[in-house]
């Protein structure tokens, strides 16, 4: 087996009220937990708006995605914003198979 | 009267190469009802024909589709065979299986209806089967013997793992399969508790009874050894490296396409996978005549087999710290020089 | 003591001092002789073997000092092994000891010892409860006794499956017995419950019932019948007998039946315990394997599904077929066969119960309705429903209506999954511009249907993303691709469709080189009759 980069999750308060989380590696099902803890964390503050920037995740499968999906749903039910600041072409492609493109507002 | 079966093996070859399966299977059981026994249907026109499969693609005369698509076929065939004739359980149950990653099931699957046919209860688990998956079955069902076939010495590694852990669940085990050396060399070394080299002959071996506990051998605890690890952990490394080299020492590669130079890859690779299984039980000849082999499909195919010669070089200077490697190596290209002479002396003809 | 006297022949003579010391260097026994100090005067090989410290002109070894000179002598332990020893006072104040190592007891413990690792061995091997009971027999016959029967508990039928064992014969023989001709033999009753009359498990061999024993067994001279503890109740018991005429079985035999017993029965109990959960893991999972594919009029169909291993046999993707009612009553649409291919969120059993929740809420809502973008949006609002968090599912729906020249009309809804590929009789792929949102996170779900003419062996393929992102390849780390798949598929024009899935399965196995697989799954459809061309 070759070694798999580790997912690693950095949340940064990019103004007052909102988070930004930065996630790098692969999402994957053994990184799902970690990823949606740090989610419940930011979501757990008074938060205006939640950000994601994946332009780091080399890798995501169906748990990575859901994890994004509960993010914006998570973020909704708080009644704060949503947005993924960046991200790379192979998971802006996974996003529209989805099609989630337009729900999640991807950056241009 | 009994039905001429080369003329049946050489009717039934032809319908299989036009994947027309209706045809197939119409004959296998007019076969069978016109009074052949279905022993005899399975080894002695399927099996024939199925053979005859394969060295048609090595020959170049068959495109891959059709080779996948005849045996798809017998394996219709082998179903028919088997829906038709169902003789009920006298003996004990057996388990059958291929080695995990091997995908050639038809010889093991041949292997199961022949068992079938002579009273054996048996569980055929089918291709690439994982070895947990087949000890869940063996610790659920309970068999007398696990018959593992493997027809790809690459897989020997492998199997060689799924035979220890049959026996560690005290069920012994009949290797099969031309994988396991046409004497059944690699099934005597990797511990096997008996090795059979046709369908029959298994049918033969297990009706003379094996332990009912596998014997305890150890013999096999010089196998993986430090090369073996070496290899098998840097082999995606080595190839990059190998191609690379190639590229650069062989100037017709520059202008390959990217399918093209997948192609050469797949033939690195299966090279290193062949040199792999060498390293692994100590045996030169199991990757000399891979290369022959290799040289025979690719002449065939207009590849020069000093490509091979060229391939097996940098393998040689690559591989450094690898003494028993390079030794194959050279042995390897002493046996690839050999298919080049040959050829030419052909040519020259 | 005899010596020979007055013979004329030097050959004869009186054992000499020089003959003596021969006699003493060679002897079996070890003899030591010491002085009235206790200083050793003189210590044979034999005695020397025995205790090396041995030495003459040192004092004497504490070890032989104490032991006191009963006159048959004692045992002590001295490097390990068990030396005899006996005193005997020569006058003057000097001793002789003579020396002996203890064999007679020493067969037995090593046969004892090698039961307990042959034990150890056979049955801590399976987890199968008759393969359990098989090992314990032959160890009986190996070691105890010419014929060994185990009795497993009776079923609900009250019914008993026996194992047997005959020393001598080719492999043990399996049977049934009712529990009420089972009760037949000695204590059996008794081991069962779990209880013992005679602590040795002794019973009468006049009273073994015929049907335990083989036909020509003769007279059976002994009996022992053991129950087999288990997780609190009896596992079963074990009955071990001697032909008349062999040894009764003796104490050391007694406590090795007795280890057998309790070995076995651990090994039977815990094999039991798994059996019953793996029967009723069977039963559970039974409805979440694949289907069988049928035989569909002017088309056929393959599927190939492949557990992450990991996960066991069932996983997150999955497949389905649902044909149509073949006398649909009224109220009960009617309509063409479906199949459908999809992947849960997740892995393994978890995941596993969600596709099996799908397959079975998609089979009721095809009751009453057909189309499918409405299946799909019911399907959404049932998993939206759904407690269980990550309900999320991309599902492709795919209704296959035969056309006339063995045509295929395949109505196409794809929810959040790869579109599926066709290949054209010509060996060009496409992939299907069909798209729609992934199911379980949107009260609102967009879907683009499309409907796909299939040409007489043309085939649409469906398959899931454990196919297209297998890492693996040359270098180990790279994906297999959409671009890959579709290099693979072109080359597969003519095949049959159940060797067209079984190679691109093959090619995606070979990629991964044995790394770590997702789940994955491959659904084809080819228009027309088997034959090709």
């Amino acid at each position: 087996m070759q070694d798999t980069l580790p997912f690693q999750v950095e949340s940064l308060v990019s103004e007052p009220g909102a988070v930004r989380l930065v996630m790098t590696g692969e999402l994957d099902f053994g990184a799902a937990d970690e990823a949606s803890a740090a989610v419940d964390k930011a979501l757990a503050e008074d938060l205006r708006l939640l950000e994601l920037d994946l332009a780091g995740l080399k890798f995501i499968d169906s748990s990575g995605m859901a994890v994004l999906m509960n993010a914006y749903m998570g973020a909704g039910e708080c009644g704060a914003g949503f947005r993924i600041v960046a991200l790379t072409p192979y998971l802006r492609h996974l996003i529209e198979v989805v099609a989630l493109d337009d729900v999640l507002g991807l950056p241009d | 009267m009994t039905p001429d079966l080369e003329a049946a093996t050489e009717r039934y070859l032809e319908l299989i190469g036009r994947a027309d399966e209706y045809g197939a299977v119409d004959l296998v059981v007019g076969l069978i009802d016109g009074g052949v026994p279905a022993e005899d249907v399975l080894l002695r026109v399927i099996a024939p024909g199925q053979r005859r499969v394969g060295e048609l693609w090595a020959s170049n005369e068959w495109s891959v589709a059709r080779e996948h698509g005849a045996t798809a076929v017998s394996e219709r065939a082998v179903a028919a065979v088997s829906g038709h004739v169902r003789p009920a359980p006298t003996r004990g149950r057996v388990a059958v299986a291929c080695a995990d990653g091997e995908y050639h099931a038809l010889p093991t699957r041949i292997m199961a209806e022949v068992l079938r046919l002579r009273g054996w209860d048996v569980d055929f688990l089918g291709a690439s089967v994982p070895g947990p998956h087949l000890i869940t079955h063996l610790h659920q069902t309970g068999p007398d013997v696990v018959a593992l076939g493997c027809t790809l010495p690459t897989r020997l590694p492998r199997a060689h793992a799924t035979i220890a852990a049959c026996q560690a669940v005290g069920i012994p085990v009949l290797a099969g399969g031309a994988g396991f050396g046409a004497d059944g060399r690699y099934a005597r070394l990797l511990g096997a508790d008996a090795w059979a080299p046709t369908a029959d002959a298994a049918a033969d071996r297990l009706a003379a009874g094996l332990p009912s506990f596998p014997a305890a051998y150890n013999g096999a605890a010089h196998l993986g050894d430090e090369e073996y690890t070496y290899l098998t952990r840097h082999r995606a490394e080595l190839l990059s490296r190998v191609m690379d080299t190639l590229r650069e020492s062989y100037a017709p590669m520059g202008g390959y396409s990217a399918r093209q130079l997948e192609h050469t890859g797949e033939d690195l690779g299966h090279l290193a996978d062949f040199l792999i299984a060498a390293t692994y039980v100590h045996d030169a000849s199991l990757f000399t005549d891979f290369v022959t082999w290799t040289c025979r499909v690719l002449v065939a195919r207009n590849v020069p087999a000093e490509s091979v010669v060229l391939g097996l070089g940098v393998f040689h200077d690559v591989l450094t710290d690898c003494p028993r490697a390079r030794a194959l190596l050279t042995e390897g290209v002493t046996a690839a020089r050999t298919c080049c002479a040959v050829r030419r002396t052909e040519t020259s003809v | 003591m005899k010596w020979a006297t007055g013979s004329a022949d030097p050959r004869h003579r009186a054992a000499s001092p020089d003959l003596m010391a021969a006699l003493l260097e060679r002897g079996g026994e070890g003899v030591v002789l010491c002085d009235a100090d206790g200083v050793v005067t003189l210590a044979n090989p034999a005695a020397v073997r025995l205790v090396p410290r041995l030495e003459p002109g040192l004092p004497l070894p504490a070890l032989l000092d104490v032991v006191p000179s009963a006159p048959e002598g004692r045992t002590v332990t001295y490097g390990g092994r068990e030396i005899r020893v006996r005193a005997e006072e020569l006058g003057e104040g000097r001793t002789a000891w003579y020396l002996t190592a203890e064999t007679p007891r020493e067969p037995q413990q090593t046969l004892r010892t090698k039961f307990l690792l042959e034990a150890a061995r056979r049955l801590s091997a399976s987890l199968n409860p008759h393969r359990c009971a098989r090992a314990a027999t032959e160890l009986g016959t190996d070691f105890l006794c010419d014929a060994a029967i185990v009795l497993l508990p009776p079923t609900a039928r009250r019914r008993m499956e026996w194992v047997r064992a005959v020393s001598g014969s080719s492999g043990p023989d399996e049977g049934v017995v009712s529990a009420a001709a089972a009760a037949e033999v000695p204590g059996l009753t008794d081991a069962l419950a779990g209880l013992r009359e005679d602590a040795a498990g002794r019973q009468d061999p006049a009273g073994t019932p015929d049907w335990l024993l083989p036909e020509g067994f003769g007279p059976v001279g002994h009996l022992l019948v053991l129950p087999l503890p288990g997780n609190a109740v009896p596992a079963g018991a074990i009955a071990l007998a001697r032909r008349a005429g062999r040894p009764p079985f003796g104490e050391d035999d007694q406590v090795m039946a007795r280890d057998l017993a309790t070995r076995a029965g651990a090994a039977i109990s815990a094999a039991s315990l798994f059996r019953e959960q793996s029967t009723v893991n069977a039963i559970l999972t039974g409805d979440l394997l694949p289907p069988d594919l049928p035989e569909i009029e002017g088309m056929r169909l393959a599927g190939r599904l492949r557990a992450s291993q990991q996960a066991g046999a069932i996983g997150g993707d999955f497949y389905d077929v649902y044909l149509p009612e073949a006398a649909p009553e009224s109220g009960i649409v009617h309509r063409p066969p479906l199949v459908i291919l999809g992947d849960v969120c997740g892995k393994g059993a978890r995941a596993a119960v969600l596709a099996g929740q799908v397959r079975h809420s998609l089979r009721t809502l095809l009751l009453l309705e057909s189309r499918p973008e409405r299946l799909l949006e019911l399907l959404n609002r049932s998993l939206l429903a759904s407690p269980s968090p990550n309900s999320y599912v991309t599902l492709i729906l795919a209704a296959l209506r035969s056309a006339p020249g063995d045509h295929v009309l395949v109505d196409l809804a794809v929810a959040g999954h790869p579109p599926p590929l066709v290949l054209r009789r010509d060996g060009t792929v496409e992939e299907v511009a069909v798209r729609g949102s992934l199911l379980g996170a949107l009260k609102k779900i967009s879907l683009w249907p499309v409907t796909l003419d299939l040409g007489p062996g043309e085939v649409c393929l469906l398959y899931s993303d454990g196919i297209t992102e297998a890492f693996g390849g040359p270098s180990g780390r790279e994906m297999f691709g959409e671009e890959r798949l579709k290099r693979a598929l072109a080359t597969c024009a003519g095949m049959p469709v159940d060797a067209l899935v079984e190679r691109l399965e093959q090619l995606s196995t070979e990629w991964l080189r044995g790394g770590q697989q997702d789940d994955r799954a491959l659904l084809a459809v080819r228009a027309g009759r088997g034959t090709s061309r």
